[in-house]
């Protein structure tokens, strides 16, 4: 059986969204999409429990600037919200979308810690993580440097995805 | 102590007054400072494009006003400059057009007359169409090499059809999801979530976007597509919508229906790449001429039997020889010979002509016919006929006993004339005894003469029927003689026999009809309708002209 699923990665500009992508994909359109449309396309195929799966992702930019973004989550199957370990800041784009979008809270979600290879420069501490906890059943600590736990994320959200 | 500190300074700083004495000349005179900026300008400007994002944008201004300014001061000059090329851009489109009109018209010459050609000629005419559009279009040739049926809500390809030789991109699923952004995009710019693309042209492909409420359908298309063609897509995105709801509606099922992907696969076109090609259907001339051929087998069938059919009548009638039998304006031509006592009733029936000559048959039927008419006057005697010998039984005078047999003699197929006749004398003997008898024998006399007479007399119809006075009387007369004769020999029979001119086919039936009509004169002057037999002369050879005398009515008493 062949699956596809649209997949969003929701988060502030410069956290590290397309470099995560770029880690997982096996077909990306070119980067400038991104700046142009707004959006960039790539694509990747899993074998999970004999279902084919075709995860669709949609690396959404300018999440700061208007709310063009909200044609792009329609329909979408599940979210991966990326956070940056070394802004603090980049955290409250869970509050906006939220806020903006309260119906997002229904979508299967993970959410990455992102820049886990400059861990030592993280300015988050165990009270932003507790935080986050309560939001999210899966939260993975990555970096789009190294590849950790990158590919385990996908994976984890692709499960999720099957089996709801 | 300004004096002394002027030459203290000027002790002191000497080289850096000079150098700042220096500076100043280059900055106040113009010449020298252009001198110095021109050397570092292109140096400065590189570093600038690279350090300053407002750069460009700040020479936008200055260098849009330049250009107007020069085009405006400048006109000829600029002209002069772009010549080259505009005037080859203008010459190589004009010639592409003429090519291209070229083209069409040899396209329209060629098919001038041809079937093609009226054909379309003729449907051009019925549509109130121009005969250049139908050309065009049907001469227009495309291919649809992919289709792809794109869930407008989430980007996910639905289902997808295609050859893989001739398919875009290979990662459908990113490609759906990238026309979706694309379509949003656009709408979203455009502040209208009616907007979005149309067509994308890649080279020689086109992406056709057919937006249905739910699915849009984007088609590859290779070549040149007609406006007919989009309105056809847009109604299969339409019908796509009534017929697979379900399907749009359950993202589970998304590329994995067999049988909406054989749907969409059946509206590819790779091979016939014309409007034309497409809709020609060879199945239902095949079932025609299949139909044509059974239609003509059957009709030369029938048409078979039938001939073998009159072929066989015409063979069985007794009398006639068959030499030739033709078909002839949906009927029947005989040729031949033809025995006067040949019964043909059956052919006119049947609408068959015969165009004979006379002869005398032996068949075994027509003697016998013979032999009846020849004994016919004589009540009382029976003729047998065997092979070509003639037995008479009976009774009868010696005298009738003797014309009888030389009668017989003297027919074609008798051979022998057997007679067993026993002689009547009774009438000779009773003259002599009893002279009651002569007046009897003069009754009988005046019978025969009455009988002589009515043999002799004929009506014809054609005067009676217009009144004729003559006519009318003779009938009176013969109806008078019958009367006597019925009553004083009741059992007399009275032949009532038509005749004709033989003009046209139902001669024979005229005939008929003119018995019938003095038969009803007969029955209503009491003459009883048992006694009376209608017969008809029948026609042997038909005449070209019409002959009124012959239209006649005769009399037989036995």
């Amino acid at each position: 059986m062949k699956i596809a699923k649209k997949i969003c990665l929701i988060g502030r500009f410069a956290v590290g969204k397309t470099s995560l992508v770029k880690q997982f994909v096996d077909n990306q359109f070119s980067e400038k999409y991104k700046t142009t449309v707004g959006v960039s396309i790539s694509t990747k195929k899993l074998k999970i429990d004999d279902i084919d799966l075709s995860l669709v992702i949609w690396d959404i930019a300018g999440f700061e600037r208007d709310s063009h973004y909200k044609h792009y989550l329609r329909g979408v199957n599940g979210i991966i919200w990326v956070l940056d370990g070394t802004e603090p800041e980049s955290f409250e784009i869970l509050e906006i979308i939220e806020k903006s979008l309260p119906e997002i809270k229904q979508i299967p979600a993970i959410c990455f810690v992102n820049k886990y290879d400059l861990v030592k420069k993280w300015k988050i501490g165990e009270n932003e993580m507790q935080q986050l906890h309560k939001s999210f059943s899966h939260i993975l600590k990555t970096s789009a440097k190294t590849g950790e736990n990158v590919e385990t994320g996908f994976k984890q959200l692709a499960e999720m995805l099957i089996k709801k | 102590m300004s004096k002394e500190r002027d030459i203290l300074k000027s002790l002191l700083l000497k080289e850096e007054l000079e150098l700042l004495d220096n500076l100043k000349q280059k900055v106040l005179s113009e010449s020298q400072f252009t001198q110095e900026v021109s050397q570092v300008l292109t140096a400065a400007i590189k570093r600038a494009e690279k350090q300053d994002k407002n750069f460009e944008r700040s020479l936008k201004g200055p260098i849009q006003r330049g250009v107007v300014k020069t085009f405006a001061d400048n006109k000829q000059s600029i002209i002069d400059s772009i010549m080259p090329i505009m005037g080859q851009l203008i010459r190589k489109t004009v010639s592409n057009s003429i090519k291209q009109f070229v083209a069409d018209i040899n396209r329209t010459l060629e098919l001038g007359f041809s079937a093609k050609a009226l054909k379309w000629r003729w449907q051009a005419f019925k549509s109130g169409e121009k005969f250049a559009d139908i050309v065009f279009q049907k001469t227009i040739h495309y291919q649809i090499t992919e289709m792809f049926v794109i869930s407008h809500e989430n980007g996910l390809l639905i289902q997808h059809a295609g050859t893989d030789a001739e398919e875009v991109l290979k990662d459908k699923d990113a490609l759906s999801a990238m026309l979706t952004g694309l379509q949003d995009f656009i709408g979203d710019s455009l502040q209208s979530s009616n907007s979005g693309l149309l067509s994308i042209e890649i080279s020689d492909k086109e992406f056709l976007i057919s937006t249905g409420p739910h699915a849009y359908l984007a088609t590859v298309v290779k070549g040149s597509p007609t406006e007919r063609l989009k309105n056809k897509l847009q109604q299969l995105i339409e019908n796509i919508h009534s017929d697979y709801s379900d399907l749009i509606a359950d993202q589970d099922q998304y590329q994995n229906d067999l049988e909406f992907s054989g749907y969409l696969q059946k509206h590819l076109i790779t091979k016939s790449i014309s409007d034309e090609k497409k809709s020609l259907n060879w199945k239902p001339w095949v079932f025609i001429i299949l139909l044509v051929i059974i239609g003509l087998s059957y009709w030369a069938y029938q048409r078979n039997k039938e001939f073998k059919r009159v072929n066989q009548l015409t063979h069985s009638i007794p009398g006639l020889y068959v030499q030739d039998l033709k078909r002839d304006n949906g009927g029947y031509v005989v040729s031949g010979l033809m025995d006067p006592m040949a019964d043909t009733s059956q052919l006119q029936t049947n609408n068959i002509e015969l165009i004979v000559k006379p002869y005398v048959s032996l068949d075994q039927e027509i003697i016998q016919k013979r032999v009846d008419k020849a004994v016919d006057d004589y009540k009382a005697i029976t003729a047998t006929l065997k092979g070509n010998v003639v037995t008479l039984s009976g009774q009868a005078n010696e005298n009738d006993s003797l014309t009888l047999t030389n009668k017989l003699y003297t027919l074609s197929g008798v051979d022998k004339v057997i007679n067993q006749l026993i002689m009547d004398k009774t009438e000779e003997i009773n003259t002599n005894e009893d002279n009651n008898l002569i007046k009897k024998k003069e009754l009988t006399e005046s019978i025969n003469a009455m009988k002589k007479s009515i043999h002799d007399s004929s009506i014809n119809l054609t005067k009676y029927q217009a009144n004729n006075v003559d006519e009318k009387q003779k009938l009176n007369e013969i109806i008078e003689n019958i009367q006597f004769i019925l009553k004083n020999k009741n059992q007399t029979q009275i032949s009532i026999i038509g005749e004709s001119d033989c003009y046209g086919k139902k001669s024979d039936a005229y005939s008929h009809q003119r018995a019938l009509f003095i038969k009803d004169i007969f029955v209503k002057n009491n003459i009883n309708e048992k006694s009376i037999v209608i017969k008809i002369k029948p026609c042997v050879i038909l005449t070209s002209k019409e002959n009124l005398d012959n239209k006649n009515v005769k009399f037989r008493l036995q």
